[in-house]
């Protein structure tokens, strides 16, 4: 009797884990290796989209899309902006060396997208859009991204860059591995928070520029005086720059760092 | 002509080096197709950029992909388009002439018309690569640098600023149009024109960052003329709600 009980609490067991392991598995994967290692466009896909690097050649984008047709379709094919080709909902395509990978359905935003990029290329994501549900990661990204949104936030750890994220009202949190020396990184934001960590033993030039937000730093910042600010009854004394942008060096300088926020603060912290 | 064609005669026709006939086709599509209007718009602000960047640095990736390229050539299958850069554009065209100069010098009439049209298609293969890879090719960050630099020369002339006004109102990326205003408001004293593009260019902006950084730039250095746009802006149904609350706010600093 008592074997029977601890059989059954087995079986409820193994039945809790096989469930998300069953739905896990219902993720389906879509494959494709560019002729072009050029640039990839991302539009339209609005719903929770993850991106990284990959080593390999081929771009891999995972998906839980799970779209039920209903029974008057069988048969049909869905009319829209663009064919699925993918079978996760979106269309992707390449012309003149850019890829261009975009929702096929309004339904995509309901669903993740973890898309691969192979290293080096550079991407560009569209999530301008009042309908974007959810919010972008990034993660191990080193190459050049473009993000646009609306209010979407987004989160990106252990990447190089270089990154140009412009957004309305969403929240931008950069953990940098590295800063990327060759190229610059612009973020702007009106209304979100900008939230900033780098290596301590990072070169940088900082150049902050908030109208109402406040700047909240732990790293170890020199002011950099602009000479044109100084007139001779100024001689001996350090210039107060109380309006505009104001520029860091943080060990010696190095790449440009863009900072931009209309109310939001702004927040610099050692990784 | 369809819409390839253009786009392919694009470079050219910027130049004003097409001839009649093909101009009066190129302008007559132009007109009539949106799509095309904002790839000429796009591609000659883009163009003006370059040419007017002081000293243009070659990309340390983009460098290494055209020696790669070069390195790789024949093992590669020909037909494989590639992106060049821009800068690729002279060196190609200076080959391709003097290729198609010497082999009609060494062939016979017959021959060296077919090498002629193989050459010619040829050309527009290149053509079409020098366009895309002067309107693909360069990213975000690229071009920003580019702008940077443009800020810190101390020479300012009207070139200069015409370029870095088409960037501001026309580029795609707002981060870039963003380092464009920045680097005309640093400018300003230094060149009279620069004060009336900025006021111009808060009528053409939509994004709320830009307008807010124009608003910025024109307020801080007291631009009184800028009154009327900036009260328009607030007055604006559309307008942004933070973009009206800072406009409000900034009016009364410069009266």
């Amino acid at each position: 009797m008592k074997n029977l009980k601890v059989m059954k609490r087995i079986i409820t067991i193994i039945v809790a884990f096989a469930i998300p392991v069953v739905m896990m598995g219902q993720t389906k994967k879509f494959e494709y290796i560019p002729k072009v290692k050029g640039k990839v466009e991302i539009t339209n896909l609005l719903g929770e989209v993850s991106l990284q690097n990959t080593s390999g050649s081929a771009i891999v984008i995972e998906s839980d899309f799970n779209l039920e047709k209903p029974e008057r379709a069988d048969g049909l094919k869905l009319l829209g902006a663009a064919e699925d080709n993918t079978d996760l909902g979106i269309n992707v395509s390449e012309e003149n060396g850019v890829i261009v990978i975009q929702g096929a359905t309004r339904q995509v935003r309901d669903y993740k997208y973890k898309i691969s990029i192979p290293a080096g290329m550079a991407v560009n994501l569209d999530y301008n859009s009042p309908f974007a549900k959810s919010d972008i990661t990034v993660d191990s990204f080193n190459g050049s991204l473009e993000i646009k949104t609306l209010n979407a936030n987004v989160k990106i750890t252990k990447s190089t860059g270089p990154f140009t994220i412009n957004t309305i009202s969403g929240n931008l949190e950069v953990v940098f591995d590295k800063l990327n020396q060759n190229e610059p990184t612009s973020l702007a934001t009106i209304s979100g928070f900008l939230d900033i960590s780098l290596p301590t033993s990072e070169k940088a030039n900082i150049e902050i520029n908030t109208i109402n937000g406040n700047v909240y730093n732990n790293l170890d910042l020199k002011t950099v005086a602009k000479e044109s600010g100084k007139d001779k009854l100024a001689y001996g004394m350090d210039v107060i720059k109380m309006k505009g942008s104001n520029s860091y060096t943080l060990n010696g300088g190095g790449q440009k760092l863009f900072l931009k926020s209309i109310s939001g603060n702004i927040y610099l912290r050692k990784k | 002509m369809n819409c390839d064609e253009v786009k392919i005669n694009l470079p050219e026709y910027i130049d004003g080096k097409l001839d009649e006939a093909t101009r009066e086709l190129v302008e007559m599509h132009i007109e009539s197709c949106p799509e095309c209007k904002v790839q000429l718009r796009e591609m000659k602000s883009f163009l003006a950029f370059m040419s007017s960047v002081p000293n243009p640095e070659i990309p340390e990736g983009m460098k290494n992909e055209f020696e790669s390229m070069l390195a790789g050539l024949d093992t590669q299958e020909k037909k494989k388009v590639r992106l060049l850069p821009a800068w690729a554009k002279i060196a190609a065209s200076v080959v391709l002439a003097l290729g198609t100069y010497w082999m009609g010098y060494k062939t016979g009439t017959h021959k060296s018309e077919m090498v002629q049209n193989e050459l010619t298609s040829e050309i527009s293969v290149q053509k079409q690569q020098v366009l895309l890879a002067s309107l693909r090719d360069y990213t975000g960050p690229q071009k920003i640098e580019a702008v940077y630099n443009i800020g810190n020369t101390t020479k300012v002339n009207d070139e200069l600023v015409d370029a870095l006004v088409n960037t501001m109102n026309s580029d795609k990326n707002t981060n870039v149009r963003l380092a464009a205003i920045s680097a005309l408001s640093g400018m300003m004293e230094k060149n009279k024109r620069i004060k009336t593009e900025l006021i111009k260019s808060l009528t053409i902006q939509e994004n709320p960052l830009l307008q807010i950084s124009l608003i910025q730039v024109l307020t801080e250095k007291g631009v009184k003329e800028a009154m009327p746009q900036i009260e328009s802006i607030t007055n604006n149904k559309k307008t942004d709600e933070n973009v009206k609350a800072y406009a409000r706010d900034m009016m009364k600093t410069i009266i």
